[in-house]
């Protein structure tokens, strides 16, 4: 049986321990909410894009952009998207094993990687010489900046031939208990996808104009030139946000889970603490007992 | 008559409201949007756009990049970056422009150095442009 004092230092250390996840925990709560209302923020634009995009690449023909072509034979590039920070479950885990596996897919064969994010980086570093660039510890976290950067990347691997198309693997807000692992193409850009993930008023504003005719200023492949890679950006930059969340929600729920274990610990470690005092108590009684006894014999 | 206007940006949805007219500076020269505007599509400069409200206010904004679109009385102005008048820095932005200004007259600056200062000169004087 261990002694009290041992005891009563590891509860001790138990509820420190639990001080400090709780209070992770609201912060991720209330980062979590700002990551949300980014997201939210930034849906107007990225859907307004996405209406353009399908209007003009209607219009125009596919041999008009490289990234509305079909791509090359080319090895795939995969853009992988983590958090800076860990003790947020297994949402770095779950990310990195997907591009992972996704890499040793026979799709993915002698593809080459860029991650954000300092954990993806950590996983790769030792596992894989395939890792192109790694943007980790970028200050100010996720930033269009950034976005803006990786994307560009992505996009001349892309144009130089080097990659015959890129994905993107992040993880997708649901909720603060459910991210999802998804892996997506991102190039060469769908043209199915731009039109169909369009929304309502969008539609309607198609059907529209079959008959009135866009004037365009400059022309719709110049429109369309600059069109796509900021439809690339937004989408990189979505992901980021989205992953951002997740990050938030992930570390939220694993630092709950924390502090109610801590607790559950501390409750087994008291019931522990109180047998041993008992134990101690019943011990000296009997010798007491046991002494008395020899005296009146 | 009015036309509905919405200013987004990837980080935020800067202004949806009915406005009376509107002008912007687009890639081939400033355009002014009035009710029953042809369907139109086109590039944005960075400069001063500036609408009137349905009050009659007069509001002014500094973009840079971007598309402006003009369908059935909505304009949908999807910008690179967007700043109000009133959050702009007039100290700030005199200093970008000192700044640009020398390097675009630094003999030695190369080539991408000029473009990047010819672009924030450009933004520097289209942010000293408003409100006065």
């Amino acid at each position: 049986m261990a002694n009290l004092k041992d005891i009563r230092k590891r509860i001790s250390s138990v509820r420190s321990t639990q001080q400090i996840t709780r209070a992770m925990k609201m912060v991720s709560a209330a980062k979590l909410r700002r990551a949300e209302d980014q997201v939210a923020a930034s849906r107007p634009y990225s859907e307004k894009l996405q209406s353009l995009l399908a209007n003009l690449a209607n219009r125009v023909e596919a041999s008009s952009h490289p990234f509305l072509g079909e791509g090359s034979d080319a090895p795939v590039h995969v853009l992988l998207i983590t958090s800076d920070r860990g003790l947020c479950g297994a949402y770095n885990t779950n990310l990195s094993k997907a591009a992972e596996a996704f890499m040793a897919s026979e799709q993915g064969e002698g593809s080459s990687l860029t991650i954000c994010g300092r954990r993806g980086n950590d996983y790769f570093k030792n596992r894989s010489d395939r890792v192109l660039t790694a943007h980790v510890n970028v200050p100010g976290g996720v930033s269009l900046e950034l976005a803006r950067e990786v994307s560009a990347e992505a996009a001349r691997l892309f144009t130089e031939g080097d990659a015959g198309s890129v994905y993107l693997v992040y993880s997708e807000f649901k909720s603060a208990m459910t991210q999802i692992v998804r892996t997506r193409q991102i190039l060469p850009i769908d043209r199915g996808e731009a039109s169909s993930q369009q929304d309502g008023d969008a539609v309607s504003a198609e059907g529209d104009d079959e008959a009135t005719d866009y004037l365009f200023e400059p022309g719709a492949e110049e429109l369309l030139a600059g069109l796509l890679p900021r439809y690339l950006e937004t989408t990189v930059y979505q992901a980021m946000l989205e992953g951002a969340a997740s990050e938030h929600g992930a570390r939220m729920t694993a630092m709950d889970s924390a502090t109610r274990n801590a607790g559950e610990m501390m409750d087994a470690l008291t019931l522990q603490m109180n047998k041993a005092r008992q134990a101690t108590i019943t011990g000296e009684l009997m010798e007491i007992i046991a002494g008395a006894e020899a005296l009146n014999g | 008559m009015s036309l509905r206007l919405r200013i987004v940006t990837p980080e935020r949805v800067l202004a949806d409201t009915e406005v009376s007219e509107l002008t912007a500076p687009g890639i081939a020269g400033e355009f002014g949007v009035l009710p029953e505007h042809v369907t139109f599509l086109g590039g944005l400069d960075t400069g001063v756009l500036s609408y009137t409200d349905a009050r009659g206010d007069k509001h002014e904004l500094v973009v840079s990049g971007g598309y402006a679109e003009v369908v059935d009385d909505t304009v949908t102005v999807l910008a690179d970056s967007a700043q109000p008048a009133g959050e702009i820095d007039a100290e700030a932005a005199a200093r970008d422009r000192d700044q640009a200004q020398a390097t675009l007259d630094d003999p030695a600056a190369d080539t991408e150095a000029t473009e990047a200062a010819l672009l924030a000169l450009k933004l520097a004087e289209a942010q000293l442009g408003t409100g006065s």
